[in-house]
This record gives C-alpha cells, structure tokens and sequence, in this order.
C-alpha cells in the first residue's frame, strides 16, 4: 500500500525546484506567494506574461479581503491587476503560509470580472455561478474552464504533506536563499555596464536606460525609461511591462526555475507616470504589444552588452496575436518573428490558398459565416511590413476589433 | 508437437519475449511447464530479428508458432523524428504544406520537395511528369497521401490506381479539408516502414515453408484499442503501450496507475482526450491520457556549469543506454539504483554485464566522481542521497494525483526500487499479462 508517512520531507537545496515545478504542473502561469506577499515560485510558459501581474491580484485582494484555505477569487479587470478580458486570474488560498495565484485563457469571456469569489471554503459560489455562468449563451464551455480550474486548485490542496513542507517558514528561507545564490552565480557569469536604446513607436519616443552593475556586493539590474513619453494614447498598467521586462531577464539569466523575491528585489524599474505606463487601459487592448516593444528592446540591450561582436541594429519586428470570434466558437493565432501559430479557421473561412513555402505563410481565406469578430493585438512595424501582413478585403489592418461578413475576403502573409 | 503462442513487449529500449504452449481442447490452467521461453533484451544491444532467430527460431520445429500477439511502444523512437521522408503528398494547388499553419514549431511530417500539386483538370500524363520530378528527388520514395478536395470520386480512384500500379502504398485523407486529419494520414504514411520492418521481421523468422512450396505465416495482432487485433491504422500503434496498461487497470477496478518501466515513470487515470498533441501537430485521435512523473529514468545526472548537481530536462538517448547495459559514459538516473537492479533476477536478464563486478565499480566510481566535482555545498549529494531524492521526488508527485491508496494499481519493471514508498509491489511482467488477455 502507498504509504505517505514513509516520505522523507526535506530540502534538497537547487533540487527544490522539481517540488515546485510537479506543484504547478498542471498551471500554465502561476505563483506562489507566502502571507508576506513574498514569490516563492513563478511559472510562466505563455508569451503574454503575467508573472507581476499576479502579485499585484494577490495584493489587491489581501488589502480589500478576507482570503482563508478553500477560497478562490477571480477576476479579469486590467484596470485592477488584469491583463484582458480572456486571461482570468484566479487567487486562492491553500494553507495560512502558502498562496497560489494563477492565470489562463477563455475566449468565450469577452466581459469584465470584477473581483469576485468563485469558490468559498471550497463550495461554489452558487450566486456567481448562476449570475455569470448559467446564463451566459456558451455556458457549457465556461462551465468546463472553470471546473477544470477549481479542480487543478483541489489536487494542489489535497496534496496535504506536501502543503505543510512547502508552508514552512524555515523551507521558504532555505530556498530563497538557494534562489539568491543562483542569481549571484548567473548574474557574475554575465556582462555589466551600461547602454541604452532609443527608438520610434507610433511616432513616439521609446527610450530605454540598462544598468547592470555589482557595488558593494550588491548585484543591480536597472532599467530605466524616463525619456520614454510613449504613454499618451498607448497606455498599459505597470504590471503589465514588468512581467514582461522580468521574463526577458529571466530567460538571459536562465533563471525559469529560480525566479522569487530575492531575485526580482534585484531588478530596479524606473517607469514615471506618463512614460511607458500609464493609467490601464479598461480592456488592456494595448498590452500585447507595449510587452512585445519592450521585450525586443530589452533583448537587444542584453545580447549587445553580452555579445562579443557589434550587433545589426535594432528593428522592431511585427508581432499579432489574433482571435476569431463568431457565436460560440473561437480560434486563435499568434504570429511572431520565430514561429507561426494559427488554429485551424476552415469553421469560419473557406481557405482557397494555404501554402508555406521557404518560411513563408500565405492563406487567402473567404468568410463562410454571416458575421465574424477579428480581435487584433498588433505591433505594427514598417521594417517588415511588406513581408508581414493582415489584410481584409485587400486592406492592411492593424490592432483593434474587426468585423467581418459572409464573402469578406481575408489574407496572411507572414515570413518567419 | 503442438504448436506454440509468442507475446512480445516491444519497447522503444528493450524486448521481452514469451513463447508458450497453445493446448487446443478444455481450458487448463497454465503451469511453468507450458513456458517454453521468457526472456528480456536491452535493445540497442540487439535487434528484434537477432532474438527471433537466436532464441525463438530454434522452436519453430518443435513448436509452430501461430499466433503472435504485440504490445509495443517501439513507435515512440519515431517522436524526435521528421516524418514522410519517402511519402510524395498529393494536394490542391495553393495548399502545400498547409498542415504547417497550426503551428510552425512541429516537427516537419513530410518532405517539401515531394509534394505534387495538382488542380481538378489534371491529366494523367501530368501526374506521370510529377512522378518523375519528384522520383528525382528521392528515388526511394514508396508511399503516397492523397489530400484533394473538390475531385470526384472517379478522379480520385484514378490516382489512387495509378499509385497503385507504381507499387506505391496509398493513404487517402478522408476528409482534405480538416488539417488534423491531414496529420493523421501523414502519420500513418510515415510510420508505415517502421511497422513493416517489425511485421517482416517477424513473417522471415517464424514463416514456415511446406514440402508444397506454400508458406504458412503466423497470424500477428496488436494490441490496438482494448484488443489484439490484425487490422488497425498506424497511429494506433503510438498508443499500444498505454491502452494496454489502461485495459489492465481499469480490469482490476483501480482508478489510478503508477507505472515505472525502465522507459519512462507515469501516472495513467481512467480519462481520455479527443485530441493528440504530438510531436507533428494535432491530431484528432482518442488515446488514454498519462502524465510523467518523478524524475525520467533516462534523465542524465550531471554536474551544472554552476557547480551543481542536475538532472538533464531532455532524458538520454535509448542509445547507447545507461552504464547499466555497460557500453554508456553518461550517468542516467536509472544508474543510481544498480545494486537493486543487479539483485533482481529479471532485471538482471536485460543488464547482464551487472554480474561483472567491474561494472558495479564502475557506476559507483562514477558516483563518486559526480560527488567530487560538486561546489557550493559542504555536503555534497553522494548516490545514498540522490536515490532517496529520486523516490521522495516520485512520491510527493503521487501524492498530487492521490486517491484512496486501496486503488491504485502499480506495474513496471523498475517498480521494486520504490518499494519504501509502498511495499506491496510485486514483480511485472508484460509477457504474462499479454498472455492474460489472448
């Protein structure tokens, strides 16, 4: 017979990492947090990151409200810790030392959440349920996305042992303790010193300010963007470009596993109001792609400082995220400078050229249904417009909501 | 002479293999005495054809074999693979490569230069000019996917004949327009050599040939779904391992199952999914789902840049093995738990070198290395430490899928290294439970 009692709960040092990573297997971004607010674990696997934006959910509701083991809260608003309408961020309670906060994607949700509790003291929230779900005309997939996250959230809790180790004040000093030295490690095998970006993004100035430097024993990542004056009509919450900016430093630094507090207390963002950020925008319509400027930029500032050879210079590259909307069904796509993503669109066009050669991406698609939605998150640049585009009806589109009718022509060109 | 009975578990790094006595009449129960041969083979160290000749073929006089019954997992060598480097795909035009679309980063499922695009007013005489182009290319080429949408029923018969009549095997998707089924028939393409070589294999060493020059062949069946079966589609394959263990457990009324084989640890649960996410793209194909868990037996036990001990993301090639087989310098995981290993009598079977003490001293100096060269600790992780992080590791992963303990099922060679975890587990044998469900 399977015997808890017979397993060894202790730290094995780095290899702590494997604890948290089958802990949050089953999540595509999550965090855990301890009641300080302290990140013991991020896991991040999606391109639009919402590593702090999960902190700050986290923050919200333990400022505004009562969160207790068996307790879920949710919420989608990008005005108070969102990233957008589809990416619903759930907020729970597992043990009073250990909080898990996680996001994932449902097209069909295409309206605000306001904070809300979904599960309490592990019983539905009979009037969210029936207010939100019951009436909603796709129901049964709601019903199947929120189930499947409540039940992810019980086999985490159930994991009983393992909670009371991961609870463990003593464990969660010992790891981040074991995160600060891996970053100490990585951070001494790279390039320090200081460079900057400036760049044009719809007709606005983007500057970007890198230092990285060691003083006094103390290791620092700053980055600082107070020429920026891009937030005007653009606007994206704090959250918003930190998570991206984090991610870039995690992916240099080959940090994935390490990534906690004592690491991102190393990261200084200067971000003025009216720089790069700003006030959110009520449906996060510019996130997409005010965290793709950013990661490129800051991508580039990294590899030149860590490149022995001059890199070419800087060109933004086209970046779209797409989602088709038309009753209930929905189908996405993600079309960036390495690779090419799009689910299969024969529900809603009839593909009449669909070819790749030599990287090349070319669909010509005419609409079948009577009315379709096109959601564009787009980061436009003119370096390589005429080897990447969208167009309806021959015309290039960029981001926003595009409505389409039956016979609407729609084309992809999209070199990788 | 009565004739005999073969099971074979072929898996993507070893064999087993059990050849019994088939007795026609009343049912009787099988005793030791109806074995006439039970063996396990690390596979990069022979062949399937090699232990059909040396072990079963000297049989075959005594004992006709006429029935061979396969559970396999060999397919899954293909994984890391390209598909379709002999398959000319034959689509509209404007459409090539467009399985591609749903997702560029796929492994690649057919060869771009043999696609032969046609429009609904070809010829005949046309298709014979791509068939040449494309012969060009690659001269091996012997198997052809025809996607076309739009072309009558006659046209598509017509290309299929003339196919056909080249000696071509001919795969025709059902449906051109729904791309994962597109993927499908380009697996089942690309997979066909493998599963040829193992049926043929099998055909050269157990086929008989009368004094009347007319052969007799025994009857192959895989495991296929819930059945051994002799007609089923390639991609069925890929999952014969996992539908196999999924029948044993849900037989023995269990809901969860812990399988640690030397190819892989997993936990399996009584739950399908519509859709394969493989290594190619999507495929709408129902399969059983599992989930790894615990550390990969095959994951490589290294020292980081950085000074620490890790265990590799991506597990070790099946080739050449672990130091067990005694032919590898990489430190597998699987590695750690030689002294169990070399104690028991069926694992000690696949690994026979573990007889040599030189061999034993070997991983163990090879531990003792991996322990030298680790920095920042005062208390380095020696073998004693490793083996009990890789058994903690697999039992807090159990816990997260935890049901009453009373009904979980747990099979797998390798399942006595975790007997501190739960001391009921008895030794497995595929052979036997193939034997179970003829």
């Amino acid at each position: 017979m399977f015997d808890n009692k017979s397993l060894q709960l202790a730290s094995y040092g780095h290899l702590d990492y494997h604890y948290f990573q089958s802990f949050l297997n089953h999540f595509k971004n999550a965090s855990l947090v301890n009641l300080n607010g302290d990140l013991l674990f991020s896991r991040d696997t999606e391109l639009c990151s919402t590593t702090t934006s999960r902190l700050v959910s986290y923050q919200i509701v333990k400022k505004y409200l009562k969160l207790n083991p068996g307790d879920i809260f949710i919420t989608n608003d990008p005005e108070n810790g969102g990233y957008s309408y589809s990416k619903v961020f759930f907020i729970s309670s597992l043990t009073t030392n250990l909080f898990l906060i996680w996001s994932d994607d449902i097209s069909q949700v295409q309206f605000k959440i306001p904070l809300s509790p979904l599960v309490e003291a592990h019983k539905k929230n009979a009037m969210l349920w029936s207010m939100m779900i019951e009436p909603h005309p796709q129901k049964q997939s709601l019903t199947e996305f929120f189930e499947a996250q409540i039940e992810h959230y019980t086999s985490c809790f159930r994991a009983t042992p393992y909670l009371d180790f991961l609870s463990e004040p003593d464990f969660q000093q010992i790891w981040f303790k074991t995160c600060k030295a891996e970053f100490d490690r990585q951070f001494d095998l790279r390039a320090q010193g200081h460079d900057e970006l400036s760049l044009k993004y719809h007709d606005k100035l983007l500057k970007v300010a890198l230092g990285i430097e060691e003083k006094q024993n103390s290791r620092t990542i700053n980055i600082d963007f107070s020429s920026t004056q891009i937030a005007d009509k653009m606007c994206a919450a704090s959250h918003v470009i930190e998570s991206a900016m984090i991610q870039e430093f995690v992916y240099h630094y080959k940090l994935h596993q390490f990534l906690s507090q004592p690491i991102l207390n190393q990261i200084k963002l200067i971000m003025p109001p009216k720089s790069v950020v700003s006030k959110a925008s009520p449906t996060g319509e510019h996130n997409f792609e005010l965290q793709g400027v950013i990661r490129q930029a800051l991508k580039y500032l990294l590899l030149k400082m860590n490149s022995p050879k001059k890199p070419e210079k800087f060109a933004l590259k086209s970046e779209a995220q797409l989602s088709f909307i038309a009753d209930s069904d929905v189908c996405a796509g993600f079309l960036l400078d390495e690779s090419f993503a799009l689910e299969d669109l024969t529900q809603f066009f009839k593909p009449t050229t669909m070819s790749m050669k030599e990287n090349n991406y070319h669909g010509e698609y005419t609409v079948t249904v009577p009315s379709l939605t096109l959601d564009t998150f787009y980061l436009y640049s003119d370096f390589d417009h005429n080897k990447r585009f969208i167009k309806i009806n021959h015309k290039s589109i960029k981001s926003g909501r595009h409505q389409l009718k039956e016979n609407d022509q729609l084309s992809i060109h999209w070199k990788i | 002479m009565s004739n005999a009975s073969l099971a074979i578990y072929l898996g993507e790094s070893y064999a087993e293999i059990e050849a019994r006595s088939v007795f026609s009449g009343e049912a009787r129960t099988t005793t030791d005495s109806d074995v006439l041969l039970k063996k396990t083979f690390f596979l990069p160290q022979t062949s399937l054809k090699a232990i059909l000749n040396q072990h079963v073929k000297p049989l075959v006089a005594e004992h006709p074999i006429s029935s061979v019954y396969i559970v396999t997992k060999y397919l899954d060598r293909l994984k890391s693979f390209r598909l379709g480097g002999s398959v000319i795909q034959v689509l509209n035009e404007h459409q090539e490569n467009n399985y591609t679309f749903e997702n560029s980063t796929c492994l690649s499922l057919a060869a771009a230069a043999l696609i032969i695009p046609l429009s609904t007013k070809f010829s005949i005489d046309h298709l014979k000019t791509e068939m040449e182009r494309v012969k060009k290319v690659n001269p091996e080429a012997n198997k052809v996917v025809i996607s076309l949408s739009q072309f009558t029923e006659e046209q598509i018969t017509s290309i299929e004949n003339f196919f056909l009549e080249q000696g071509f095997s001919v795969f025709t998707n059902p449906e051109p327009e729904n791309l994962n089924c597109l993927r499908k028939t380009l697996i089942n393409a690309g997979s066909e050599g493998t599963k040829e070589e193992i049926v043929s294999e099998i055909q050269d060493c157990l086929g008989s040939t009368d004094e009347d020059e007319s052969s007799t062949m025994p009857e192959i069946h895989f495991w296929v779904k819930d059945q051994f079966q002799q007609d089923f589609e390639n991609i069925d394959l890929y999952f014969s391992a996992d539908q196999f263990l999924h029948h044993l457990f849900k037989n023995n009324k269990k809901d969860l199952l812990i399988h640690t084989d030397l190819e892989r640890w997993i936990v399996m649960k009584n739950k399908t999914s519509p859709v394969w996410n493989s290594p190619w793209g999507k495929v709408d194909y129902e399969h059983i789902e599992s989930e790894a868990i615990g550390i990969h037996p095959f994951s490589e036990v290294k020292i980081h840049s950085s000074g620490h001990l890790v265990f590799s993301k991506v597990p070790a090639a099946i080739e050449p093995g672990p130091m067990l087989a005694g032919r590898s310098v990489k430190t597998l995981v699987v590695d750690a738990f030689y002294k169990t290993i070399s104690k028991d009598d069926n694992l000690i079977q696949l690994f026979p070198k573990l007889n040599e003490n030189v061999l034993c001293s070997k991983i163990e100096s090879q531990f003792k290395v991996l322990e030298k060269g680790q920095a920042h600790y005062e208390e380095p992780f020696d073998l004693k430490i490793i083996q009990d992080f890789v058994v903690n590791k697999l039992g807090y992963d159990i816990l997260l899928h935890k049901v009453k303990e009373e009904r979980l099922e747990w099979t797998g060679h390798l399942n006595i290294l975790f007997k501190k975890l739960d001391n009921a587990v008895s030794p497995f044998s595929w052979t036997a439970e193939i034997f179970k469900r003829i």
